[in-house]
């Protein structure tokens, strides 16, 4: 029991601080961002979205209660927002962000108590301590899930991701798949009303406010949208529903701006997604016209739905990916073209940017084996010829 | 043409043999170490899931079928009880031409593949495939399409799980998993990946 404690406070300790631990044997680098600096900086990268998302999520849960007039709003949180006297003003910014903070936080907590829980076992068990990348694990999770989620689906979920993503594989940069990301695809199949039942975006009994991709699919294309009152701009900056993380192509966007500039993510993972989403998507629009999902423009495809979320923070995860610069490219191109065809050929998954990231990090390693192969090659070629010259 | 394209997409991403199936297992989960073998062993099954389905499409509709044999005045005869006998044996000898085939052309192939070469006898993904097309009435062409299909759909999915599998080398798996158990475990979540693309309308 003690050692359990040992584990979990070491957990709490390396949130925020470094481990000690080092490689054993050379080559050793000597430098500030150790391996729970990058998990952070995913994190610290994800903050903008994170506040644009709570804000947006509040406010769409503000408008319904404006919508529907309640007399007494029901529910715990509505009780903490009047005791506290932020209110329900859906143009308030500071009280749509508390409101929709307090849908995001309970997952949250629930998913880093799994996750710790979990972790501080697997330590105890195989008599290692527990090691980092908890946080972000959680936290993208946590991202991921729609504000309606019940506790014990969040729970199974990130005990899914935790445990057979990662823990069973020995843990942080040993992994295969993200296990954010498994944990999300787990649940999708799981419990297929999470994410695509009847309303699972605006927590607010009886108000059905589908996200706009959802929208797209069911009324016949894009030109629903400014006919329910979306613009670009709005969509972009992310007042729209969806998951918390999700939504905001603007604050994704930053959180790319730092990443890439701290180094953490692949600036060709990206690049590669986002030229995969436009060629695909553009050839999409030229081969079938007159097909309302072919016909979506490639900037539009951009702000619906998850793909900026799955392609900056997801896709990038530095041990899933493929390690060599081809292998980048690829592995982005892949994931972005993916997208776009499951998004316009499958009524069943149509968030296709899950599986997509999914799909291309089984073939990741394959990916990686081809790009040596091709420069062993290459280089052997090029000692002969300077050996014959 | 649009048939047969689609019948190949399908057999390859959304009912892979391999993974929605779970048939071949036993070459599937043994052999898939080595990303250099696995392509061998890949491009072994697409040869002879190519050219065996076709050939047991054409002896089951021209031989076996009821009224087959009506251009002999047979036609009330039925042997579509001697299909599995007649698949079995058709693989056996395809497989037997392979072997021989690579023991004189390449015979590196033919000394890693070693003992499973053999063994694509009694592959259940080679035998499933034909009685699918039995099952499923398709024509020859269909049956090309969806014998090329699966071929290529297994050679991805080992090839896949080999490149995954050299990538384990650096993990740190529990003393009661390793080996074929955490195999299993990988097999499963690449099958997980694989469910997306179910659904998906052409």
């Amino acid at each position: 029991m003690s050692e359990i404690r040992k584990n979990l406070r070491l957990m709490q300790d390396r949130f925020f601080w470094s481990s000690k631990r080092s490689t054993l044997t050379a080559p050793h680098i000597r430098d500030a961002s150790n391996v729970q600096r990058v998990w952070n900086y995913f994190v610290i990268a994800s903050l903008p979205t994170w506040l644009i998302g709570a804000w947006s999520l509040g406010h769409q849960t503000n408008l319904a209660i404006a919508d529907f007039g309640f007399a007494r709003v029901p529910g715990w949180r509505a009780g903490v927002l009047r005791q506290f006297g932020v209110g329900f003003d859906a143009y308030n910014p500071v009280a749509c962000f508390v409101h929709g903070l307090l849908y995001f936080l309970p997952i949250f907590a629930m998913a880093l108590l799994v996750g710790a829980f979990w972790q501080a076992l697997f330590a105890k068990l195989r008599n290692t301590e527990p090691d980092e990348g908890l946080l972000v694990i959680a936290w993208l999770f946590a991202l991921l899930m729609p504000a309606t989620a019940p506790m014990y689906q969040v729970a199974v979920g990130m005990s899914f991701g935790i445990v057979v993503g990662k823990l069973i594989y020995g843990g942080s940069g040993r992994y295969l798949f993200n296990p954010a990301l498994l944990g999300a695809a787990f649940l999708v199949f799981s419990y297929p009303t999470l994410m695509y039942g009847e309303n699972p975006w605006v927590p607010v009994a009886g108000y059905d406010q589908p996200t706009v991709l959802e929208l797209v699919r069911e009324e016949g294309g894009i030109k629903v949208i400014p006919a329910v009152g979306y613009s670009f701009w709005q969509m972009f900056i992310g007042d729209q529903p969806g998951p918390i993380g999700v939504v905001s192509s603007l604050g994704v966007l930053i959180g790319a701006l730092f990443l890439v500039w701290t180094g953490t993510a692949s600036w060709r993972i990206i690049a590669g997604a986002f030229i995969g989403l436009i060629v695909t998507a553009t050839l999409f629009n030229a081969i079938a016209p007159e097909n309302a999902l072919f016909a979506i423009p490639w900037y539009w495809e951009m702000v619906m739905g998850g793909i900026m979320f799955g392609v900056v923070f997801i896709a990038t995860d530095p041990v899933a990916g493929p390690m060599t610069d081809p292998g980048r490219w690829t592995f982005g191109l892949i994931v972005g073209a993916l997208t776009v065809t499951i998004r316009a050929t499958n009524p069943a998954y149509y968030e296709g940017v899950l599986f997509a990231i999914l799909l291309a990090s089984v073939f990741s390693p394959l990916i990686d084996y081809i790009a040596t192969e091709r420069n062993i090659k290459r280089r052997r070629r090029r000692q002969q010829v300077g050996a014959d010259g | 043409m649009n048939g047969f394209v689609e019948i190949f997409f399908r057999s390859v991403f959304i009912e892979n043999l391999a993974l929605a199936y779970f048939l071949g297992m036993c070459t599937f989960l043994a052999v898939s170490k080595q990303v250099k073998t696995t392509l061998g062993l890949g491009v072994a099954v697409i040869v002879v899931e190519g050219i065996s389905v076709p050939l047991n499409n054409l002896i089951y509709n021209l031989l076996l079928r009821q009224g087959a044999l009506d251009w002999i005045g047979l036609g009330h005869l039925d042997f579509s009880f001697l299909g599995l006998l007649s698949q079995i044996a058709v693989i056996a000898a395809m497989i037997q031409i392979l072997e021989i085939v690579l023991h004189r052309f390449v015979p590196v192939l033919y000394n890693t593949l070693g003992i499973y070469l053999p063994l694509l006898t009694v592959n259940c993904a080679i035998l499933g495939a034909s009685l699918f097309m039995v099952q499923r009435d398709y024509t020859f062409t269909e049956s090309v399409a969806y014998g090329l299909g699966v071929g290529v759909g297994w050679a991805l999915a080992i090839v896949a799980l080999a490149g995954l599998r050299e990538k384990m080398k650096y993990s740190d798996i529990p003393e009661g998993l390793q080996g074929l158990g955490i195999t299993f475990v990988t097999t499963g979540l690449i099958s997980l990946a694989f469910i997306g693309l179910a659904g998906i309308q052409l």
